[in-house]
C-alpha cells in the first residue's frame, strides 16, 4: 500500500492548488451555486488540464487515472471550499457510464464528459427511501417504442444546466439506469438551493416515454454500475469532507496561536490544547481512512472501505468544523469569518451521500458478504 | 518499498496461520480468544516454539537469533501472528531489552544476556515508573550511589509488569541527583533474586495480577550491569520507547476482537431475535468496524512512515490515543453484546453452546479482557500525555 502521494498525484494536488488559489475566492462567490461554477473560467481551465476527466477512461479522452487522483481533488476542493458539479457529474454520473456495459451511448456520453463538453448527473433518490439509492418504485411499462415512466426523484444534483439525468427504474422488474434529456416531454426539473449552495432538483417524469436505446444498464450490470458510483460518491464525499476538516482546523490552530484572552494565548489552555489534539487525531484517523479506502476502490470499484470512509467522515466532519466554530468565539458565527461554510459543506454531503448510520451499514453489509 | 510480493505475503501470511494452528495447544488458544493472561510456563514453552521455528525474535540480526527481515515482513508476521490468536509474548525481553542491547551494549553484555532474553531462561521485566514518577517517569527517585565496582540502589518502582514472574528487572535509576532531571539517569540491570529486591503483588481493581511494586533496598548492582555511559539511561530508554510506537495501535487485536463481536451478535439473541439483526446493534457494530478499519490503514501508513523516515514522530501519539480508544471501543461492545453472559467470571459458567466456546464466541471473561484494556490508556503515557504531546505539536507550543 501507499499512503503517500506519487510525485505525479502532487503534481496534479499542486496544480489544482494554484488554480483555486488564482480564480476562487469562496468569499466573493459564496452566492454561486454548485451549478452554476460550471460557467466559470475555473471550470474551463480544469477541463483544459485534464483535471475534470482525470478518472475517466483514456479511450474516451479521459485521464485514465483512479480513485487515489480523485480524492486528491476532492480533498483539496473540500478545503478551498469549491463546491462545484464534480461530485455529481464527473464521480457519481462518471463512475456509472464508466462502470455501464459497452455501448455506443455510453462512449459517446464518456467522450462529452471527459473534455467538459457535457454535464450529467444521477437521480436515484426517491421519497420514502432515506438515503438509499438502490430504491427505486419506478416501473417502465412496456409500450410499442419502449417504456414509459412516471415517478418522482428527489435531491438531484446541479440538475441546472446538465445535458442529461442518469435515471434508475425498474424495467420488465429488474434494476436499469437509463439516460434523459431534460427537454424530453413529460419530464419537469423544478430546482432549489441547499443551505450549503449545492443546487439542487426534484425531476418528475409524467408518461414519459423511454426509448429502447436510452437504457445504458439492465439487472446485474444495472447494480454493478450503481453500486460503483456510489462507492466512489461516498468515497469522493469522504474526502472532500477531510478536506475540509482540514481547512477548518488548520485556521482553527492558527486563531488559537493569535488570539489573547485573559492577557495569554488561547493556544496556552490546556483544555483548548487536548480538544485540538483529539480532533487532530481524529484526522490522522480518517485520512488514513479515505487513503486507504482509495486503494481499495483502485482494485474494485465497489469496494466496502469506501462505505467506512463515509461512515467515519460524518461524524468527524460535524466535529471538527463544529469545534472549528466554537473555537473560534463569537467571530466563529459571522458570515464574514466563513468558517462556518465548512459544516454547512460537511453536513450537505451527508445528507446527499448518507449519513454515519447509512454508511456504516453498507460498510458491514459488504464487509461480511 | 515494499520487499514482499503480494504473492509472498500470501504464502507468508499461511504459513503463520499453519504454525499456530497446529502449534498453540487448544487450552491456550482457547484463553487468547478470550483475551485471558497466559501463564508463565505457557508463555515461555510458546516463545521457545517460536525460537526453534527461528521466530522468536524477527527484528534481531540473525547473528543473534533474529531474522534479518525487512521492517515491513516483521509488520506481516506481528499482524498475522496476532491475528492467528498465538499468544502475546510480553515484550519486555525481545522488543524491549533486545534493542537496547544491540544498540547500546557492550559484547560483553550481548554475549552475557541476549541467549537468554531470546530463550526466555531470564524473564526480564521493566523498572521505570515510580510512586513519585508515572506519566512525569523523568522524575524518577530511585538512587544508585557509585562504591567502587558497585551502585548501591535505593528506592523502588511500581506498576511493573509480571515482576513476579521476572528473573531480571532493567530499570532507571538516578546516579547524579544535581544534574537536571532527564540528565543524572542511568540505565541498569539488575538481579531479581538479589538481596534487598522484594516484590508485593498489585492486583487490578478487577482481581487479576499482573502488576507489582518492587521495592530496592541497598541492593548492590555490578557496574558491569549498566548499560551505555552514567548518566545516559533517558537517552537509552527512549530509542527503547520508540520501537514500540506502532505496537501501540493494538489493530490486530482489535480485529479480532471485532470478529468476536461478530460471532456472539449473530449468536446470542433477545426476544425479538438475533441480535445482529437488532437495527441498533447493527448500527453499534457498523461504528466500530469502520473504526477497526481506520486504525488498521492508520498502523499501516505508520509502518510506511517508519520505513521511509525511520521514525513515525508525533504520529505515535495519535496511534496510541486511538488504538486504545478503539479497542476499548470494540470491548465495551462485545460486553454489551454479550448481555447477561458478561456477568459469568469463572469456567463453571455453562450458559452457552458448546461449539460457541470452542469458537471463541465465548462470552466468559469478557469483563476482564475489558478491564485489563483501561491499562492501556494510562501506561506509557496516558491519553492525557499523549494529548499534550500533540498539541506541542500542532500549535508550536
Amino acid at each position: 500500500m501507499e499512503f503517500m502521494l506519487t510525485e505525479e498525484q502532487q503534481l496534479i494536488e499542486d496544480t489544482v492548488a494554484r488554480l483555486l488559489e488564482k480564480q476562487w475566492d469562496p468569499r466573493r462567490d459564496q452566492a454561486l451555486l454548485s451549478a452554476d461554477v460550471a460557467r466559470l473560467p475555473l471550470w474551463h481551465e480544469l477541463a483544459e488540464l485534464g483535471l475534470l476527466g482525470i478518472a475517466l477512461p483514456e479511450e474516451h479522452g479521459g485521464g485514465g487515472m483512479g480513485p487515489v487522483e480523485l480524492t486528491v481533488l476532492c480533498r483539496r476542493f473540500g478545503r478551498d471550499q469549491l463546491r462545484s458539479p464534480f461530485l455529481s457529474s464527473l464521480i457519481l454520473a462518471g463512475t456509472a457510464l464508466t462502470c455501464s456495459p459497452l455501448s455506443a451511448l455510453r462512449d459517446q456520453w464518456l467522450r462529452r464528459l471527459a473534455t467538459g463538453d457535457a454535464a450529467l448527473t444521477l437521480a436515484t433518490l426517491e421519497d420514502g427511501a432515506g438515503y438509499d439509492h438502490h430504491h427505486t418504485a419506478i416501473e417502465g411499462q412496456r409500450c410499442q417504442q419502449g417504456y414509459v415512466l412516471s415517478g418522482r426523484k428527489r435531491a438531484v444534483m446541479d440538475a441546472t444546466g446538465v445535458d442529461a439525468f442518469i435515471v434508475s427504474c425498474r424495467l420488465n422488474g429488474e434494476l436499469a439506469l437509463v439516460l434523459l434529456a431534460p427537454e424530453t416531454e413529460g419530464m419537469a426539473v423544478a430546482s432549489y438551493a441547499a443551505f450549503d449552495g449545492s443546487s439542487l432538483a426534484t425531476l418528475t417524469f409524467n408518461d414519459v416515454l423511454l426509448p429502447e436505446e436510452a437504457v445504458l444498464a439492465r439487472g446485474a450490470e444495472a447494480r454493478a454500475a450503481l453500486d460503483a458510483a456510489l462507492a466512489h460518491g461516498a468515497l469522493a464525499a469522504a474526502a472532500e469532507t477531510l478536506g475540509a476538516c482540514e481547512g477548518a482546523l488548520e485556521r482553527t490552530l492558527d486563531y488559537l496561536r493569535l488570539r489573547e484572552q485573559f492577557g495569554t494565548k488561547l493556544a496556552r489552555f490546556q483544555a483548548l490544547q487536548h480538544r485540538a489534539s483529539d480532533l487532530h487525531a481524529d484526522l490522522e484517523m480518517l485520512r488514513s481512512l479515505v487513503s486507504g479506502a482509495a486503494q481499495s476502490l483502485t482494485h474494485e470499484p465497489a469496494h466496502a472501505d469506501a462505505f467506512a470512509a463515509m461512515a467515519l467522515a460524518v461524524p468527524v466532519g460535524d466535529r471538527v468544523c463544529r469545534e472549528a466554530i466554537q473555537m473560534h468565539g463569537g467571530i466563529g458565527m459571522t458570515l464574514e469569518l466563513g468558517i462556518g461554510r465548512y459544516l454547512l459543506r460537511v453536513n450537505a454531503l451527508s445528507r446527499l451521500l448518507g449519513d454515519a448510520t447509512h454508511n456504516g451499514r453498507l460498510y458491514l453489509e459488504r464487509m461480511e458478504a | 518499498m515494499t520487499d514482499l510480493s503480494r504473492s509472498e505475503e500470501i504464502r507468508f501470511r499461511q504459513e503463520i496461520r499453519e504454525f499456530v494452528a497446529s502449534e498453540v495447544p487448544e487450552s491456550i488458544r482457547l484463553k487468547v480468544a478470550q483475551g485471558r493472561d497466559v501463564s508463565r510456563d505457557e508463555t515461555i514453552a510458546w516463545q521457545r516454539k517460536l525460537v526453534a521455528q527461528g521466530w522468536g525474535a524477527v527484528h534481531w540480526p540473525k547473528h543473534w537469533g533474529g531474522t534479518d527481515w525487512s521492517l515491513q515482513k516483521r509488520f506481516v508476521f506481528e499482524e498475522e501472528m496476532a491475528l492467528a490468536g498465538a499468544p502475546s509474548i510480553p515484550p519486555f525481553n525481545t522488543r524491549m531489552l533486545g534493542p537496547i542491547l544491540l544498540e547500546y551494549g557492550t559484547e560483553e553484555q550481548k554475549e552475557r544476556f541476549l541467549p537468554g532474553a531470546l530463550n526466555m531462561d531470564q524473564w526480564w521485566c521493566q523498572g521505570y515508573s515510580e510512586p513519585s514518577a508515572g506519566s512525569d517517569l523523568a522524575a524518577l527517585r530511585t538512587r544508585a550511589v557509585r562504591e567502587g565496582d558497585y551502585y548501591r540502589v535505593n528506592g523502588g518502582k511500581i506498576w511493573t509488569s509480571y515482576a513476579h514472574y521476572a528473573d531480571w528487572m532493567f530499570c532507571l535509576v538516578r546516579t547524579d541527583p544535581e544534574a537536571k532531571k532527564q540528565k543524572g539517569i542511568s540505565f541498569l540491570l539488575l538481579d531479581m533474586c538479589d538481596e534487598g529486591v522484594s516484590v508485593e503483588p498489585i492486583h487490578h481493581f478487577y482481581g487479576a495480577h499482573i502488576l507489582n511494586q518492587v521495592l530496592l533496598e541497598d541492593v548492590k548492582v555490578p557496574v558491569s550491569q549498566r548499560i551505555g555511559e552514567e548518566n545516559t539511561g533517558w537517552t537509552t530508554a527512549k530509542a527503547l520507547l520508540e520501537h514500540e510506537r506502532l505496537a501501540t495501535s493494538r489493530h490486530a487485536e482489535a480485529r479480532r476482537k471485532l470478529g468476536r463481536l461478530l460471532a456472539l451478535a449473530k449468536a446470542n439473541q433477545d426476544a425479538s431475535g438475533a441480535l445482529h439483526q437488532r437495527a441498533d446493534l447493527k448500527a453499534r457494530i457498523a461504528e466500530v468496524a469502520v473504526q477497526v478499519k481506520a486504525l488498521e490503514f492508520a498502523t499501516r501508513r505508520g509502518l510506511e512512515m517508519l520505513i521511509r523516515d525511520g521514525r513515525i514522530g508525533v504520529f505515535a501519539s495519535s496511534l496510541n490515543l486511538k488504538g486504545v480508544a478503539i479497542n476499548q471501543a470494540v470491548d465495551e461492545a462485545i460486553m454489551d453484546i454479550a448481555g447477561v453472559d458478561a456477568l459469568a467470571a469463572d469456567a463453571a459458567y455453562d450458559g452457552l453452546p458448546r461449539d460457541l466456546l470452542n469458537d471463541g464466541g465465548d462470552a466468559r471473561y469478557v469483563a476482564e479482557s475489558r478491564y485489563y484494556l483501561r491499562g492501556p490508556a494510562i501506561a506509557a503515557g496516558s491519553n492525557e500525555v499523549q494529548r499534550n504531546i500533540i498539541a506541542k505539536h500542532v500549535l508550536d507550543l
